[in-house]
């Protein structure tokens, strides 16, 4: 029982009486707490990111306004001016000038209101703070309603009429263009901080004329029908294992219905949609089923179903619009082709299908129709996931292939019709591609026939029409828009989120996140910023590979390989052996270690069955810096896959023989 | 075009409407107490309070133009109500389990029930979006 005490002894010890024990924590937990595994947790850190962390506080003395009560000042002011010290008073002057500048002729009607500036002088670590929240360098930097502009000169570029017409009152305190993971994630956040919210959504239907109900990609043609077919085609499995464990499955073979699985994915959708629908009625925000484009600075028209135009007015808007399947520039590419706009919506049974492309969609689309029985093959014009963990990839193939999933290299050149499809049934299409000859070395055209072609070769932002141009908003050569904190690098009131953001990882969660942090952050004067490094991903391959912070080829880049040192294993899961699954042989995980830290973990990656629940988990151990040694005093559930973290011990060296699984 | 108003006193009755209705029609039902014979009022209080928010849409011209069968169901008195056999908890079709429930038959995506049946604007969206 003593033991037992000193356990709960040590969970109430106050972590600054920690900081200041002596500097060897294995004799000072020995000494008190016995049987309890060496050491308490390390004195507190901050959290390692890749952009230098928010300066760390110092000098509580120093004058100005405290830092949360500064950014809550310039939020709610009209015009707003940071500075630290008399230095600043002559652009503070100059600032007010430009703004004079502005005022109308009393007579004229509808005069613009020229505010005083709001001058809020704040300590040099909050000017350190604020410019880490804002990526605004200039100083004094000024805020007008709300938004961070930058500095003197950076006004002076602001065109004269967008300076005069954001003074004026608008409609809406917020448009967001885009009814997706974000931009719904927003609205409701913005209109829970009280404010007068819009949010458009609008699906320009697919060259084959699919569309789908408010919600986005995720809700309609991503992440949820993607994983219910995923669970669809795992059940399917789960049926043939459960005879080995003794269940009597009637006569005859188990045969999948495409038509009810769709149906009933659909009716999830709907559900989905009409769920978001309520949603935004009960909090307050506007939707309108319209197609959003800037005519104006401060100003959208909203074009509908019916063409009919409704034009609308608001102080910010938020571009939250995603992306869209990308095609290739070949024949007959829009009329023979579906992509995962239009998959999750097929009228009849995909049929012998062709999935081109190395990107994940391709592969969890192909991996779940081979799991329904359909015969697919994935063509790929080189590597497999592109910017993910070739090591990994390189598993992911070799277990599709034992799966029975077929593989072929190439890039389709062009694409024949033999039959049309129809309402019940799909078509026939031959598709060609230059392959090498084995014997004579040249390159010569293959094709072969196939019901369905899926073509899955990226993503890219379809923002063309929304008016970006027309009022100035930078974007790349991608077309998503430029941001800096989310922010427009030219105009300073449009905000951008999710996919449609340069820069940050294509998924609903970062979406999210972003959407939420963005509006309390521009409307509540919040300090808090969206942390775009170690995010957990899984691909919901037929057996999942999950991950979390950087790749082999990325740690090695960032620290140099002789730094890296990375603990691997395979493993056998246990429900796997009775049902003799060949996917026991290729189960496998490693962690990605610096040598010079303490061996801190900075890459987590594992090929498994349900390698998203456990990657989730694990996420939050690189969020607080853990160490291999946290790992190993990490003590593991018995029996399950995710134990094997707990007692890596191997260590992958070059020139190692493939590892062979024991079972436990 | 228009909305076509019918009352049914029960489960029973409800199944003869939908009959009589035929098929390839958009059915909408609300699912309502019953009134008492004496008071004229009904023994379920958030349907009270719904009765006329719901009869201001869809009198209101966006709904009442809409080609669609509205079916006012009672479903019966508190006890017949309360029972777990009762067609309209265990119909598969409908799986209701709290009243007043707004639904359109066949679609299983759309639901309104309670309290956001006081929200007028919510009972426009339910009748106006495809």
């Amino acid at each position: 029982m003593k033991s037992f005490t000193n356990l709960f002894g040590c969970f109430k010890r106050n972590p600054r009486q920690e900081a200041a024990a002596p500097a060897d924590q294995s004799t000072a937990g020995a000494s008190s707490m016995g049987a309890v595994a060496s050491g308490m947790p390390p004195p507190k850190r901050p959290a390692p990111t890749d952009s230098p962390g928010p300066p760390i506080e110092n000098n509580v003395d120093a004058p100005g306004t405290p830092l949360k009560d500064a950014l809550k000042q310039a939020n709610s002011a009209k015009v707003a001016v940071f500075f630290t010290g008399t230095e600043e008073e002559k652009q503070i002057h100059e600032i007010q000038a430009i703004l004079n500048a502005l005022k109308d002729d009393p007579n004229v009607e509808n005069p613009v209101e020229v505010p005083e500036i709001q001058k809020i002088q704040v300590s040099g670590f909050s000017k350190k703070a604020i410019q880490h929240l804002t990526l605004h360098n200039s100083w004094p930097l000024i805020y007008i309603k709300g938004n961070a502009v930058g500095g003197l000169k950076e006004l002076q570029t602001l065109k004269q009429d967008y300076l005069k017409e954001w003074l004026r009152d608008h409609t809406y305190d917020l448009i967001v263009i885009g009814g997706g993971s974000g931009g719904l994630a927003a609205a409701k956040e913005a209109a829970r901080l009280g404010k007068k919210v819009a949010c458009l959504d609008f699906v320009k239907p697919s060259p084959i004329g699919t569309t789908w109900g408010l919600g986005g990609t995720c809700v309609n043609v991503g992440c949820i029908p993607k994983k219910l077919m995923h669970q669809a085609s795992l059940l399917g499995h789960s049926i043939h294992d459960a005879q080995k464990f003794g269940w009597k499955l009637p006569e005859g073979k188990v045969e999948h219905k495409w038509g009810h699985l769709r149906d009933s994915v659909q009716d999830h959708i709907a559900s989905l949609n009409w769920g978001y629908r309520v949603q935004l009625r009960e909090k307050t925000v506007t939707y309108i089923n319209s197609y959003g484009e800037f005519t104006g600075p401060f100003e959208i028209s909203a074009t509908n179903k019916k063409k009919k135009v409704e034009k609308i007015t608001a102080d910010r808007f938020l571009i939250a619009t995603g992306l869209r399947p990308k095609y290739p520039d070949i024949p007959g590419v829009k009329e023979y082709t579906i992509t995962s706009d239009d998959l999750f919506q097929l009228p009849y049974p995909p049929g012998k299908t062709l999935c081109v492309g190395a990107s994940y969609v391709s592969l969890e689309c192909a991996g779940f129709l081979h799991g329904m029985g359909f015969d697919v093959t994935v063509i790929v014009r080189s590597i497999l996931l592109r910017g993910f963990d070739q090591d990994m990839a390189e598993r992911i193939r070799k277990h599709m292939i034992a799966y029975g999933m077929k593989f072929e290299a190439g890039v389709p050149t062009r694409i024949e019709q033999i039959e049309e499809k129809t309402d019940e049934k799909p078509g026939k299409y031959r598709v060609y591609w230059p392959k090498k000859n084995e014997e004579t070395g040249e390159m010569q055209d293959v094709s072969e026939e196939y019901n369905t072609i899926l073509m899955a070769i990226g993503r890219e932002a379809v923002t063309d029409d929304v008016g970006l141009t027309t009022i100035g908003v930078e974007r790349a050569k991608n077309k998503k828009v430029i941001g800096r904190r989310e922010q427009s690098t030219t105009i300073p009131w449009v905000y951008a989120i999710g996919d449609v953001l340069e820069g940050t990882p294509e998924l609903t969660p970062v979406a999210i996140q972003a959407g939420r942090v963005l509006m309390r952050r521009i409307f509540d004067g919040a300090n808090e910023l969206t942390e775009y490094d170690q995010i957990p991903t899984t691909v919901f391959t037929p057996l999942e590979y999950g991950c979390c912070g950087l790749s082999e080829e990325d740690a090695f880049m960032k620290y140099g390989k002789d730094n890296i040192i990375i603990y691997h294993n395979v493993f056998n899961p246990l429900e796997y052996t009775i049902s003799e699954r060949m996917d026991k042989d290729h189960c496998y995980l490693k962690l990605i270690c610096l040598r010079n830290e303490e061996e801190k973990v900075v890459g987590f990656h594992i090929l498994t069955p349900n390698a998203g629940e456990i990657t989730q988990g694990f996420g939050i151990a690189l969020k607080l810096a853990a160490k291999k040694a946290d790992f190993d005093r990490l003590i593991g559930i018995h029996p399950t896959v995710a134990e094997s973290f707990t007692t890596l011990t191997l260590e992958k060296k070059d020139g190692d023989e493939e590892l062979q699984a024991s079972g436990c | 075009m228009s909305l076509k108003h019918y009352t049914a006193q029960g489960y029973e009755a409800f199944q003869e409407t939908l009959k009589s209705i035929g098929k390839g029609h958009r059915v909408v039902a609300l699912f309502t107490g019953s009134k008492s014979l004496t008071t004229g009022e009904s023994w379920c209080p958030d349907c009270v309070v719904a009765e006329p928010v719901i009869d201001e849409v869809i009198k209101g011209a966006d709904v009442a133009g809409i080609d669609v069968h509205f079916v006012t169901v009672f479903v019966g008195n508190r006890e017949v109500w309360r029972d777990p056999s009762v067609g309209f908890r265990t119909d598969p079709a409908l799986k209701l389990t709290c009243i007043p429930t707004l639904l359109e038959i066949g679609n299983k995506a759309k639901r309104l029930t309670e309290g956001q049946l006081t929200n007028k604007h919510l009972i426009k969206d339910f009748f106006t979006e495809e």
